[in-house]
């Protein structure tokens, strides 16, 4: 993998083009599914839940098409933090314990609460982490827009506020690629004169040093072209506050009433047997 | 007469300053666009250009302030007396890097963010962009994301969503300033298919090629004054050599008119197209048939030793499965000055890109300074091989201009002060930036920060400098320039790289020239042989330069041509000297 290349290295937000059911989804229930699903990872305990959720998540990457390796593959950066953090957890952080320690090293020690807690860290992120890259590799960025001004319409007290709203998030998936070309021009340009960019070999903490001289000439980058932006939508009259027509509609189907009803179903059980039955103990 | 259905804008007597202590940056203006006319505005770097268009749409005065004097008409209506909304609808501007003004995400949301914004129906809008996309010729790009688009494409883009919201008189601003000659030619048919339409166009630039024959009407502006305008012919015939003293590139058609009257010819027009110049040199009896123009060849002296850069049946692939390179060679002797030529997309940045190292060499064998790339390092080996980029700016990281070389000189290891101030010295010197030395280099002008650009880049005395895009946003005397500096830092025994789709340059600069195509080596000679095989330019989607291609269709009317012609100036030495020796 080429260093330079940051666009390429943003594995997040890669729309990957299908035909399946998961595809095809009303956009404003795929963004609704992603907010309810995130709230259910979050809640679950451990045991069982939490596998659960992992499984249900996999078989959803079944029904889209993607190999589900493929879509785990963009964790492998964020590993060693995870792992740092794990090992603070496990021995720095204090917690309420009802059991003697497992291991004693020196002044710390590893209880069982620790594990558990390490354990649901871990669980909770690969299965985050795997639910977000599923909704992004199965939802174009312009149905995210869309979505989120369908979902937005009931806040707004006209419609002009969810076009706005909508716009934003739209923007700011534009800026994405703009500012990863701009660091990656900048990266480059600084490499030639002799920087170490690319030679990864260097440490952690030099490593982020280097990159500090960056961001001055991103961020004078980042606002000269949102200026521009800014001119050319008004130039195009763009108001804000103002209503807009759309393009593009999307029909709500017999397939997005099923998705729903089973999503809610879904929603219910979780929440009820966690809640209510108390299934998966009190540790959250 | 009702003026407006004459004219779609009118510019009375106007006159502009940013703040009213400060300056005017427009000085007295007045002309008007006819209605469905073509028109040119010329002008050099800062001489109010995008002032000028920013008045068209009423952003100055009325989001920009400042003071305005006289009276903008646009279909008959005053730009003060309008609002902003009604003439963002009348004129559509289109930016100079349309790619900043993309909104949305993907190609067909793009163009319908206007009308959306007017409100029109859904129907409405989706048989526009329908009629836009064909139109414009980029139906299969449809679903595309706006920034996976080519250079040509994103102009193109850009011209469907304004036209989107149907204007009445369109703003090109420098359109085709860093496209390649193919995608260049399609946006001049676009240009022209509007004018059919009856659109008003007005088509702002700092360069002035052959297309300036199809204008109604050129318009000169040099530091905010209307120092000419008229029809191209007759302008270009009056005004040419006030022009060319600008430093606005002149078609090279119209420069041999000019050294013509400058030689006390006396024209009745100023030729534009090669038949015109044709016509003109064979009236003037100047060329007669059965002649010869013999020119001294240009001989290229490699120099005997091995080359500093090697490389054999290079293939590259960015890891998308698709290769950039499919196996190229190419060697890069000492002292010398190579172009890569070809077309947005050929290879030739992934090829500058490996040889300093940012890319690795996986497929196929290439050797830096006598070892393997593998073994290299960036920074060691940007001791010896440097590549000056398209926007200086990128490489500016500290506050003043002495600080910017220190820096490299420090990333290259001096540390010692004595020694450092002594390299600096020598690198200001060399560069004429002794004076601004204690600048911020982002307050530089345009040449001084190419030049620091420059200097920066020749620290630790590289064997190697690769020149990317020399023309980029440049008019013709930044480019000259640029040129010389690196003519001069060739003369020190450094090779020259140059990567270019500009032919005039290769012509007038490069002792060899390399044509990629798709990732391909397609030649591999001196320049004049390069020119003597039209073909392979044509595979390359690269472009004869005019005189080339006049000089061509002398052949063909069997006249004899031999020999290098670097430029038009040379031309008209040999063709001068042929009357005088008859």
């Amino acid at each position: 993998m080429n260093d330079f290349d940051l666009l390429n290295n943003i594995s997040l937000g890669q729309y990957r083009p299908g035909d399946s059911l998961l595809h095809k989804l009303h956009p404003a229930l795929k963004i609704s599914a992603l907010v309810l699903l995130m709230v259910l990872v979050l809640i679950s305990p451990l045991l069982p839940h939490l596998p659960l959720m992992f499984l249900l998540i996999t078989l959803m990457v079944r029904l889209s098409g993607q190999s589900l390796f493929k879509l785990l593959k963009g964790t492998g950066p964020v590993l060693p933090f995870l792992l740092i953090i794990a090992l603070i957890q496990m021995f720095l952080i204090p917690r309420e314990y009802s059991t003697p320690s497992l291991l004693e090293l020196g002044p710390f020690g590893v209880h069982r609460e620790d594990l558990i807690f390490t354990a649901k860290l871990f669980g909770r992120f690969f299965t985050l982490f795997l639910l977000f890259t599923l909704f992004t590799t199965v939802t174009t960025i312009s149905e995210i827009s869309h979505g989120a001004e369908i979902l937005f319409r009931p806040i707004g007290r006209k419609r002009a506020l969810s076009h706005d709203l909508s716009l934003v998030i739209t923007i700011t998936f534009r800026f994405i690629p703009i500012l990863a070309m701009e660091a990656e021009h900048i990266t480059k340009a600084q490499a030639s004169r002799g920087g170490s960019f690319g030679t990864w070999k260097t440490g952690l903490i030099k490593k982020i040093r280097l990159y500090i001289p960056l961001l001055v000439p991103l961020f004078i980058a980042a606002l000269e072209r949102a200026e521009t932006l800014v001119e050319a939508m008004e130039a195009r009259c763009y108001e804000p506050g103002q209503e807009r027509s759309r393009l593009t509609e999307y029909a709500w189907n017999g397939r997005d009433s099923w998705s729903l009803a089973v999503l809610l179903i879904l929603f219910l059980l979780f929440t009820g047997s966690r809640f209510i039955l108390s299934i998966g103990g009190n540790y959250v | 007469m009702n003026e407006s259905a004459v004219f779609s804008a009118v510019f009375k007597d106007v006159s502009y300053s940013y703040h009213e202590e400060d300056g005017t940056v427009l000085k007295n203006l007045d002309f008007s666009l006819t209605k469905g006319s073509f028109n040119i505005l010329v002008g050099p770097g800062g001489s109010g250009k995008s002032t000028l268009c920013n008045l068209f749409n009423g952003r100055t005065p009325h989001l920009m302030g400042g003071k305005l004097e006289g009276e903008v008409l646009i279909e008959g209506k005053s730009t003060a007396d309008s609002e902003m909304k009604d003439l963002a609808c009348r004129v559509g501007y289109v930016f100079q890097d349309p790619e900043s003004m993309f909104a949305t995400l993907s190609v067909e949301d793009e163009i319908a963010f206007g009308p959306e914004n007017l409100l029109f129906e859904k129907q409405e809008i989706l048989d526009s962009v329908e009629d836009l996309l064909d139109m414009t010729g980029i139906e299969e790009y449809r679903h595309n994301l706006v920034w996976n688009l080519s250079g040509g494409q994103i102009q193109k883009l850009g011209l469907a969503s304004v036209l989107a919201m149907k204007p009445e008189i369109i703003i090109l601003d420098e359109p085709t300033a860093n496209l390649d000659p193919t995608a260049t030619r399609q946006v001049h048919e676009l240009i022209l298919k509007l004018k059919s339409e009856g659109i008003t166009i007005l088509l702002v630039t700092r360069e002035l090629d052959d297309f300036v024959s199809q204008a109604d009407q050129i318009l000169v502006l040099h530091k905010g004054e209307l120092i000419g305008k008229g029809n191209p012919y007759d302008l270009l015939l009056e005004k040419g050599e006030e022009i060319d003293t600008l430093g606005v590139w002149l078609p090279e058609t119209v420069e041999i008119g000019l050294g013509l009257m400058a030689a006390g010819y006396s024209l009745e027009r100023m030729p534009i197209t090669i038949k015109e110049t044709m016509e003109t040199l064979f009236s003037l009896g100047l060329i007669k048939e059965g002649e010869s123009i013999k020119a001294p060849h240009k001989v290229y002296e490699q120099s005997s030793g091995a080359p500093l850069i090697s490389g054999k049946d290079i293939r590259f692939s960015y890891g998308n499965g698709l290769y950039a390179l499919k196996g190229i060679s190419l060697d890069i002797h000492p002292g010398e000055m190579l172009a890569i030529v070809g077309r947005n997309g050929a290879g030739k940045s992934t090829t500058a890109k490996l040889l300093i190292g940012l890319n690795k060499c996986k497929e196929g064998s290439l050797d830096l300074f006598g070892k393997p790339s593998g073994k290299w390092k960036v920074p060691d080996l940007a001791n010896h091989i440097s590549l000056v980029f398209q926007n200086p700016e990128h490489q500016f990281l500290t506050d003043t201009v002495s600080d910017e070389i220190d820096y490299s000189l420090q990333s290259h290891g001096i540390f010692d002060k004595n020694k450092l101030a002594e390299e600096r010295e020598k690198l200001l010197q060399m560069l004429e930036l002794t004076e601004v030395k204690d600048d911020h280099p982002f307050s530089l002008s345009a040449g001084n920060k190419r030049r620091l650009g420059v200097a920066t880049m020749l620290v630790g005395d590289p064997k190697v400098l690769i020149v990317d895009e020399p023309t980029y946003g440049q008019d013709r005397e930044m480019t000259r320039t640029l040129m010389q500096i690196m003519c001069a830092i060739q003369e020190r025994g450094v090779s020259i790289v140059m990567i270019s789709h500009d032919m005039r340059l290769v012509e007038e600069y490069a002792d060899r020239v390399a044509v990629f195509s798709e990732g391909l080596k397609h030649f591999d000679g001196v320049p004049t042989d390069l020119f003597k095989e039209p073909e392979i330019l044509k595979t390359a989607y690269l472009q004869q330069t005019l005189l080339n291609q006049m000089l061509g269709c002398l052949k063909e009317k069997g006249i004899n041509v031999e020999g290098h012609i670097p430029g038009t100036e040379s031309f008209l030495k040999i063709i001068l000297k042929n009357r005088e020796a008859a």
